[in-house]
């Protein structure tokens, strides 16, 4: 026989309220100001970048990455030095 | 076999979920990794310091520089690089207070990624795990704590290694990739230009290619031009052209050391304007004094020294304190980072350098603020450095 009833047992809601009052959440709360404005200000300044400048920036190296990339994508993991020509 | 798997997988990821070739959802996804990234600042920084407006100001530093934001939108593993690293030292500050195997699993993944997408973060494991063995040998603690640190360096390069005996096996030279083959070359070619650093001191067999290399006109130290111009020179992944710059170089420590300091002068007098922004003197009032703000980065690398010299002290006087450790740890990726990338540049310094920039605000920020706030007094003996 059960030692607890169903009916002693706090429903999933009360569990979730209290678990949303205990120290590991209301800890959590206290940055959530500071990393609001972090956000904001990180985005901000990505923004401000992209309405300066708003280009995708490539060099030479950029295209070896790409075409890395496409080949991966494509499933293509022959190593270079035995590729057709 | 120029470039390792790292940042091209994470574009061809990108690709596959955008539906084809889009560099737009590579810097939007860029763009998230760098927000993710102040934000696991703020969070580090809050360890560290313990204020939650001081880490807020210090994240917001760090995330408003124009400088480092601009990376989002350059098809290069700039960003990613930036955000691996800052999530293996959150991850690492978080070991030092717990030593939870989730937290060393994650390390060792991260730092696994990080050297193949940037291979010369190959001294990432080697000190981060450095630093945790000495910590528990000074705590007298080592015999209980050497087993995951063992597992960790040898699943890392055990893994590196397996991969560069592929490569070899493939390639038939022992390496990573062949651009560090390139940035050899790079190296004793901007030496020659810069500070006429004769290129001799390599083995007869390197004689032809060293007439080449002495003939070879590019305006400036461009390995790539010199590799086109010769291509005879370009098999084995680079190993030619790699076997004997790595010679000239050893047989001249003195010009590599010059070269070395004048290159980490570069960052200390630093006053250039994001890469590909428009120049000063042709941007908007209100985003000039952003960018001038954003090169504080210059004068926190001038520190350097004393910073280092200062956290391995106080890290070594006080190993039971975690935050001190942690924030040696910051200044020791920091300088062997930098040490890298000097040895590494022909022309690319700053870029190379990047991914630790935030780790030099944030190190110098919280000491800057502790100084003002009287937590650190220079006046007395027993400082109190920030923890």
């Amino acid at each position: 026989m059960a030692l607890t009833s169903d009916a002693d047992r706090p429903s999933a809601i009360a569990r979730a309220l209290r678990w949303l009052h205990g120290p590991l959440i209301s800890r959590a709360r206290q940055h959530l100001l500071p990393l609001g404005i972090v956000f904001l200000i990180t985005v901000g300044a990505q923004i401000m970048i992209q309405l300066q400048a708003p280009h995708v920036v490539t060099y030479s190296d950029s295209g070896e990455y790409l075409a890395v990339a496409r080949r991966l994508l494509a499933g293509d993991l022959t190593p270079a030095s035995r590729r057709p020509m | 076999v120029t470039r390792t798997p790292g940042y091209p997988a994470f574009l061809a990821a990108i690709f596959a979920f955008a539906g084809g070739q889009r560099l737009g959802a590579v810097v939007l996804a860029q763009g998230v990794l760098i927000t993710l990234a102040a934000l696991e600042i703020y969070l580090l920084a809050h360890r560290l310091c313990g204020r939650r407006w001081e880490a807020t100001l210090l994240a917001a530093l760090i995330g408003g520089n124009l400088y480092i934001a601009n990376w989002a939108r350059v098809i290069l593993s700039e960003a990613l690089t930036y955000w691996i690293i800052v999530t293996i030292l959150l991850s690492f500050e978080r070991y030092l207070h717990r030593l939870y195997a989730l937290n060393m699993l994650a390390m060792t993944l991260l730092w696994i990624v990080a050297i193949f997408t940037r291979p010369q973060l190959l001294y990432l494991p080697f000190i981060l795990l450095s630093v945790l063995a000495i910590r528990a040998a000074r705590q007298k603690r080592f015999a209980e704590r050497w087993r995951p640190l063992a597992l960790s360096f040898a699943l890392s390069y055990g893994i590196v290694l397996a991969y560069m005996g592929a490569f070899a096996a493939t390639y038939g030279s022992f390496g990573l990739s062949k651009v560090s083959n390139v940035n050899l070359l790079g190296t004793a070619m901007a030496l020659h230009y810069r500070y006429h650093m004769p290129l001799d001191g390599a083995e007869s067999r390197f004689d032809g290619l060293r007439a080449d290399a002495l003939a070879f006109r590019g305006g400036r130290p461009d390995p790539w031009g010199f590799i086109a111009a010769y291509p005879e020179y370009d098999t084995n992944a680079g190993a030619p052209y790699g076997t004997f710059a790595s010679q000239v170089l050893r047989a001249h420590p003195g010009y590599v050391a010059r070269g070395a300091y004048d290159t980490f002068l570069t960052t200390t007098s630093w006053n250039q304007t994001p890469a590909a922004l428009a120049p000063l003197d042709k941007l908007p009032f209100w985003l000039a004094p952003l960018l001038q703000l954003s090169t504080l980065i210059g004068l926190a690398y001038a520190c350097l020294p004393l910073l280092f010299l200062g956290a391995a002290v106080t890290a070594w006087r006080r190993s039971d304190d975690a935050g001190m450790v942690a924030l040696f740890a910051l200044m020791l990726v920091v300088v062997a980072h930098i040490a890298v990338a000097v040895l590494a540049d022909f022309e690319s310094f700053d870029r190379l350098r990047f991914p630790v920039d935030w780790a030099m605000l944030l190190v110098s920020g919280l000491v800057v603020i502790a100084l003002l706030t009287g937590r650190i007094d220079l006046r007395s003996s027993h400082s109190v450095a920030p923890s």
